[in-house]
C-alpha cells in the first residue's frame, strides 16, 4: 500500500499561484511559523505547507527512528511529498535544520527545484576549530537536550497547549494559534540530536539550485558568519543580511524577510 | 500606593523583552539573582543572560510559543549570572501588545531546590526504565534459550517413548517418561514466566465485552473434569439460576476459571470435593472454586497472589509442583477488567477463591 504521505506529513495547500512553494519548519515548532510569511506569496504561488513526523499535527506514527536518525530520512519526506504532489519548479523555504534538509533534497533531485531561500542557514552549530565556528560545542547540546527532557516532564502546556479563550485577548485573537507547535517529546529529542550533531559543509558544493541565505544581523544560534560560509559554498548562492535580530526573522521581522524573498524571487511587490 | 515600586522589589524576577529579544525592563529583584545593576541588563540581549543551551532553547522552544501562542507556562531554563552560575529557573510569560509594538513579559522563579529534586527523580526515572528494559531482555532472551534445548529433550524423549528404534525394558521406560515429565513442566514453566513478564502488554489488549456467564463456565468445567477425572476428584458445579452477562475479556476470564480449577484439583486430595459456585449480586458477578486442601493460614493469604510464591511446594512432585504464576497473573487479569480474586481459607478444611467481575448492563 502507498504511504499517505499528505495525511503522515500534515500537507496543506494555500494560496492561489501556479508556481509551487514548499514551506519546511524548523526544530521546535511546526507549520504555524510560516503564518506571518504566507499571506504576502498566496497571489502568486502555490504554498506547500507540513509538519515534519513528530512535529504538528503528522502522523507520529509513522516515525521510524532508522529512517529519521539523519536529516536525509527528512529530506526524504520533503521530496515525497514534492513527488507525490508531482510538483516542479519548487521555491523551497526552509528554517534552520530545515535549510540543510532542502540542501540534501536539492542535492538528490535538482531538476525539481527553482531555488531554495534559506532562513538562518547553519550547516553545522558545532565548532570545529581552527576554521568553522558553529558556536557551539557537544556540553552545550547536551544541556539543551536535558533542558528538554526536564520541559517535556510536566510541560503538558507545549504538548497540548491550553485553547485560549478569545475574550481572554482580544487585541490579539486574530494573531494567536489556539493550538500549535505539539511535539512528541522522544521524537523531538531524537530531531534535536539529528539536528545540533549534523555536519553539512560538504553537500553545499553539490547545490546547483539558485540559494538565498535570509541572514539576521545578529543571531545566537546562527551568526553572520555562518551564513556568509553557506552562501560562499553554495556555487549560485547569494547572501543578504537583514537588519534583525534573533533566529527566527519570519516570525520576529516577517516585513523584512518577505522583502528579501520577494526582491530575490523577483516578485513585485504590491502597490 | 503604586504598583511600581512594589513590581519592582516583587519576590520574583520580572523582564520584559522586545520582538527582537533585547531586554527593555527588568525589576531590581531580577538584577540581584544575577548580581547585577538593573542598567546592566536593560538595553541587553536576552541571550546574554542565557548559557548556550538556554540560547537554543529560548530560540527554539520559548520564543516561538510566546510569539505564536502568546504565553508560555512553567518553562525551565537556567540563567547565567554575573559570576557565571547557572541558576535554575521557571519561567511564564505572556505576549503584550502596545502602541503597535509586541513585548514578551516574563516572569523568573529560581527553583534550586525543586531542580536538586527533579535531578533525583530524574535519576530514578532513568533507572528504573533501564531496570524495566533489562528485565524485559533478560526475560525473552533467557526463555528462548531455555526453550530451544528442552525442545530436543522432551521431543527425543518422546520418540524413544515410541519405541519405533526398538522396544525399551521396563526400567528404561520410567527413566524416560520421567525426563519427558521433567521437560514438559520445565517448557510450562518457562511459558508461565515469559506469560507474567509480558503481562503489562496484555493488560493494554484486554478487551472487555458481554460475555454468557454460563456458556463461559460450562466451557472451562469441560476442560476441567478430564484433569478432575484423572486425579480421581469430584468435580461439581453447584446448580444457580440464570446469570446474565459479565463486563469481561472472555480469553482472560477463561484463563482465570481454568486457573483457580487447576489449583482447586492439586490442592484437594484425590476423592474429595471440588465445587463450583456463582452467584449474581447486584451490579456484580462472583464464581468462586471451593478446595477441599489443607487450607491456607492467614498470615500467607495475601502472600499466595505474590509472584513465584510457593506454599508448599517442597514434598510435593512434579505433577503438584505449579510455577506459583497462576494466581497473581490471575487476579492481574481480574484487576485489569474492573474487578479482583478474594480468598477465604479455613486450615484442615480447604480454601475458596472467588473472582469477582462487573455485570454486564
Amino acid at each position: 500500500m502507498p504511504i499517505d504521505v499528505a495525511r503522515r506529513n500534515n500537507v496543506r495547500l494555500l494560496g492561489n499561484g501556479e508556481q509551487p512553494m514548499i514551506f519546511a519548519h524548523g526544530f521546535g515548532c511546526d507549520q504555524n511559523m510560516w503564518r506571518f510569511i504566507t499571506p504576502a506569496f498566496a497571489d502568486d504561488y502555490r504554498m506547500v505547507l507540513f509538519d515534519y513526523v513528530g512535529s504538528g499535527k503528522s502522523d507520529t506514527a509513522a516515525y521510524d527512528p532508522r529512517r529519521y536518525r539523519s536529516l536525509r530520512g527528512y529530506s526524504r519526506d520533503v521530496l515525497e511529498i514534492i513527488l507525490t504532489l508531482d510538483l516542479r519548479d519548487v521555491v523551497f523555504v526552509g528554517h534552520s535544520v530545515s535549510s540543510m534538509i532542502g540542501v540534501l533534497a536539492a542535492v538528490e533531485e535538482p531538476d525539481r527545484f527553482s531555488s531554495l531561500v534559506l532562513v538562518s542557514p547553519s550547516p553545522s552549530y558545532l565548532n570545529d576549530p581552527p576554521d568553522y565556528h558553529g558556536g557551539f560545542e557537544r556540553a552545550d547540546i547536551d544541556g539543551l537536550l536535558e533542558m528538554m527532557d526536564r520541559n517535556y516532564i510536566g510541560w503538558a502546556s507545549y504538548l497540548a497547549p491550553v485553547i485560549m479563550k478569545n475574550e481572554e485577548r482580544p487585541d490579539l485573537s486574530q494573531e494567536l494559534e489556539a493550538s500549535f507547535c505539539s511535539t512528541d517529546p522522544v521524537i523531538a529529542r531524537r530531531f534535536a540530536e539529528v539536528t545540533f550533531f549534523s555536519d553539512n559543509r560538504e553537500d553545499l558544493a553539490q547545490v546547483l539550485v539558485p540559494s538565498l541565505v535570509i541572514q539576521s544581523a545578529v543571531d545566537a544560534l546562527a551568526p553572520p558568519e555562518v551564513g556568509r560560509f553557506v552562501a560562499r559554498a553554495i556555487p549560485n548562492g547569494t547572501y543578504r543580511e537583514i537588519d534583525a535580530v534573533g533566529h527566527c526573522p519570519h516570525m520576529s521581522h516577517p516585513e523584512l524577510t518577505v522583502a528579501a524573498m520577494r526582491e530575490y524571487l523577483r516578485v513585485p511587490t504590491p502597490a | 500606593m503604586s504598583l511600581e515600586p512594589i513590581l519592582d522589589r516583587a519576590p520574583c524576577g520580572f523582564l520584559s523583552l522586545d520582538e527582537s529579544g533585547t531586554v527593555r525592563l527588568a525589576n531590581t529583584t531580577l538584577a540581584e539573582l544575577l548580581g547585577v545593576p538593573r542598567d546592566a541588563i536593560e538595553g541587553q540581549s536576552m541571550d546574554r543572560l542565557l548559557p548556550a543551551a538556554g540560547r537554543i532553547f529560548h530560540t527554539t522552544h520559548l520564543f516561538p510559543l510566546l510569539r505564536l501562542h502568546g504565553r508560555a507556562e512553567e518553562i525551565y531554563i537556567p540563567l547565567r549570572t554575573a559570576s557565571g552560575e547557572e541558576i535554575p529557573v521557571l519561567v511564564n510569560g505572556v505576549l503584550r501588545k502596545q502602541d503597535g509594538e509586541t513585548f514578551y513579559d516574563l516572569i523568573v522563579v529560581p527553583m534550586r531546590q525543586r531542580h536538586e529534586l527533579e535531578n533525583e527523580l530524574i535519576a530514578a526515572r532513568n533507572m528504573a526504565q533501564e531496570a524495566t528494559r533489562g528485565k524485559d531482555q533478560f526475560l525473552s532472551v533467557v526463555s528462548h534459550e531455555l526453550r530451544t534445548p528442552l525442545t530436543a529433550v522432551s521431543g527425543y524423549a518422546d520418540l524413544l517413548l515410541r519405541e519405533s528404534r526398538g522396544p525399551l525394558t521396563g526400567p528404561q521406560r520410567d527413566y524416560v517418561a520421567r525426563i519427558a515429565a521433567a521437560a514438559r513442566y520445565q517448557v510450562g514453566l518457562i511459558e508461565a514466566i515469559l506469560e507474567f513478564a509480558s503481562l503489562d502488554g496484555r493488560m493494554r489488549l484486554l478487551d472487555p465485552s458481554p460475555v454468557d456467564v454460563e456458556s463461559a463456565l460450562t466451557g472451562a468445567m469441560a476442560l476441567l473434569s478430564v484433569r478432575a477425572a484423572k486425579e480421581e476428584h469430584d468435580l461439581r458445579r453447584e446448580p444457580t439460576p440464570a446469570l446474565g452477562t459479565a463486563l469481561a475479556d472472555p480469553q482472560a476470564l477463561q484463563q482465570i476459571v481454568l486457573n483457580l480449577g487447576v489449583n482447586a484439583i492439586k490442592f484437594s486430595e484425590p476423592g474429595r470435593p471440588v465445587l463450583v459456585r456463582s452467584e449474581v449480586a447486584e451490579d456484580r458477578i462472583r464464581i468462586s472454586v471451593q478446595d477441599s486442601g489443607r487450607g491456607i493460614a492467614a498470615s500467607d493469604v495475601e502472600r499466595i497472589f505474590d509472584p513465584f510464591v510457593q506454599l508448599e511446594a517442597s514434598d510435593a512432585g512434579y505433577a503438584v509442583r505449579g510455577v506459583g504464576l497462576g494466581l497473581p497473573i490471575s487476579r492481574e487479569l481480574a484487576r485489569g477488567m474492573g474487578g479482583d480474586i478474594t480468598v477465604e481459607s479455613v486450615v484442615g478444611s480447604g480454601s475458596t477463591f472467588t473472582v469477582d467481575l462487573p455485570r454486564a448492563r
